[in-house]
């Protein structure tokens, strides 16, 4: 079962951010917890920072000042080769998918197995299955550039979710989705909560509880999060 | 090997193949300078180890008549008049000279057991009778009747009853072998006269000191040949032409540098690929371990190629075009002599001076993006 995701007075400003509102700062002292088995829905108008708070926690970036804790071991501190190993147990869904496209949508899916144990057999045979539970499995072999933008996010939602990560992050996870494949890619979510995962969710339409069980619902609103009831 | 890694490697393979254009530029580019740099100094060993057999199996010393005209004919007793020093231990009067051929000038020789032992180590020849030749490999004839005819003080054709074996052509290329009646005639030697007189001496080192005394043994003016002085004159004479193929190396080096600059290049174009990878969970280990082996695989069939055409181009038979492009050959070039254990650092050289630069470009920008922040890669990347 793997531990929360803590934020501790987290605070995040761009290198050359405009420094005249908050004096710059997208995000200011955070104090939050992401619990283990529930999903946080994250939402704010656009802009509002959801999305560098969601590469925050994946630890893409680090932050500006305070920290963020998993399993209450400050991993945003950690030199880069830990962060690197951690980053593993870590599913992202991009709001741009960032999909590779000179790989076909199977060897997409299977991007993140490559450097663990397992090969092309184990790798195919969990991508498949992943790209089956979203409806995806016809496009196994399509090139990404054939794909619409519905399609494409699906199939990086399956890149997130294939190796059964302990934290996903998913920014705007149902964009593009008809209601069936969005209710697919938030039952999957829930069911990565349900085994014990961090599962975060950042977006901005409000239709999206309706798709995705939603434990707890944050709203980032002048670089600080508030519960909404 | 585990299977695993077996996996990583297919995937590598892969990846290449998503950039097959930029990938196989990158490969013939490898390639093509790996036969640059290999063909020059393989050619250099190949002229070097050739010529020290060449005067391994030559005599001591030779001693040549001179006179205001030039060159002229050794008399009967000049064998006797060089045993009489002492450290001489051999003296042999050769018959030899160049005359015109259809095809151009040939060396003739003529052909006695001794000399036959020399070109043809291996093989048992008989020696030709008078109207008959044993030619090299460079000579042709055209009729039907296999006669050559050869044009010299007096003109004589002879009927060609053998070729030298393949692996004398160093020696034998544009050699006619004939009968010593046949080859006088050609020469214009009274009987009992020769071209020159081979020696050998007791100890090979001190030969030059015998140098003043042999010349008093002859009643005339005479050069001798020292085994170092030949060495000098083939040393020159390579050296001359050798400095045009040292200039395939500046473009090679050139080659090299922009090689280097355009992998830095194409992997800094790579931050956001980098960044993605290191976002789903690959460390700065996976994707310089996924950078290296991309570069062997892409490097290492290209040098082995390379050096494998380096190798046709000096040992094969484009050696022809190779002898005339870089020191001037007009003839047909002959076979040159590989040693192994020449051409083995020769080949692992080239492959470090390749494989280094090549594997350090990439092994340095992945490491300088390996250290990035993920998110950073990315946004700099698009």
């Amino acid at each position: 079962m793997p531990a929360a995701l803590e934020c501790r007075r987290l605070a995040y400003r761009y290198p050359n951010a405009d420094r005249t509102a908050l004096n710059g700062f997208l995000l200011q002292e955070i104090d939050s917890i992401f619990p283990a088995g529930q999903v946080v829905l994250i939402s704010g108008i656009s802009g509002a920072g959801k999305s560098t708070l969601l590469h925050l926690l994946a630890g893409l970036r680090r932050p500006t000042r305070g920290e963020i804790r998993a399993a209450g071991q400050p991993v945003s501190r950690w030199v880069a080769a830990h962060r690197d190993r951690w980053r593993r147990r870590v599913g992202i869904i991009f709001q741009q998918d960032h999909l590779v496209s000179g790989l076909n949508v199977l060897e997409n899916v299977i991007l993140p197995l490559i450097p663990r144990s397992g090969g092309p057999g184990k790798w195919r045979s969990m991508g498949l299955d992943i790209l089956n539970r979203l409806n995806a499995q016809q496009l196994a072999g399509q090139a990404i550039t054939a794909l619409s933008g519905g399609q494409r996010q699906r199939v990086a939602a399956a890149r997130a979710l294939v190796d059964a990560p302990d934290y996903i992050m998913a920014d705007e996870p149902t964009a593009h989705q008809d209601t069936a494949n969005a209710r697919r890619i938030g039952r999957l979510l829930r069911q990565a909560a349900d085994r014990g995962a961090v599962v975060v969710v950042a977006a901005h339409d409000r239709h999206v509880e309706e798709w995705i069980a939603v434990d707890q619902h944050l709203k980032l609103d002048n670089g600080t999060l508030q519960p909404v009831p | 090997m585990t299977a695993c890694r077996y996996a990583n490697i297919l995937w590598a393979a892969r990846e290449l193949l998503t950039r097959p254009g930029v990938n196989l530029l990158m490969a013939f580019s490898v390639g093509l300078l790996a036969t640059m740099i290999t063909t020059g100094l393989l050619l250099s060993q190949a002229l070097t180890t050739t010529t020290a057999h060449l005067l391994a199996e030559g005599p001591d010393l030779v001693v040549r008549r001179v006179t205001a005209g030039g060159w002229h004919s050794i008399d009967a007793q000049a064998t006797a008049r060089a045993l009489t020093i002492p450290g001489i231990t051999d003296a042999r009067p050769r018959i030899w000279g160049t005359v015109r051929a259809p095809q151009g000038p040939v060396t003739i020789a003529a052909a006695d057991q001794d000399a036959i032992a020399r070109w043809c180590p291996s093989e048992v020849l008989r020696p030709p009778d008078q109207g008959e030749a044993i030619i090299g490999r460079g000579i042709a004839f055209t009729d039907d009747a296999r006669v050559l005819t050869l044009q010299g003080e007096s003109s004589v054709s002879v009927r060609v009853v053998q070729r030298f074996m393949e692996e004398t052509d160093l020696m034998t290329h544009d050699l006619v072998l004939l009968h010593p009646w046949d080859a006088r005639r050609l020469l214009g030697l009274a009987p009992g006269d020769a071209s020159d007189l081979a020696l050998g001496v007791f100890h090979p080192d001190e030969a030059e000191a015998l140098l003043p005394e042999l010349a008093q043994a002859f009643p005339y003016p005479v050069h001798i040949a020292t085994r170092e002085d030949a060495r000098k004159h083939y040393a020159a004479a390579f050296g001359r032409r050798g400095g045009l193929g040292l200039l395939l190396f500046a473009p090679a080096i050139m080659a090299l540098v922009l090689l280097v600059a355009g992998i830095v290049r194409q992997q800094i174009g790579d931050r956001a690929r980098v960044g993605l990878l290191k976002a789903l969970g690959w460390t700065s280990r996976d994707i310089v371990a996924l950078q290296v082996t991309k570069a062997l695989l892409v490097g290492l069939p290209a040098i082995t190629i390379g050096l494998t055409a380096a190798y046709g181009l000096v040992y094969g038979p484009s050696r022809q075009w190779i002898g005339f492009l870089l020191l001037g050959w007009q003839e047909n070039a002959p076979l040159l002599h590989l040693e192994a254990g020449h051409a083995a650092p020769i080949f692992l050289e080239v492959t470090g001076i390749l494989l280094a630069p090549f594997l350090a470009a990439v092994l340095w920008s992945s490491l300088v993006q390996a250290a990035s922040d993920p998110q950073d890669l990315l946004n700099r990347g698009n």
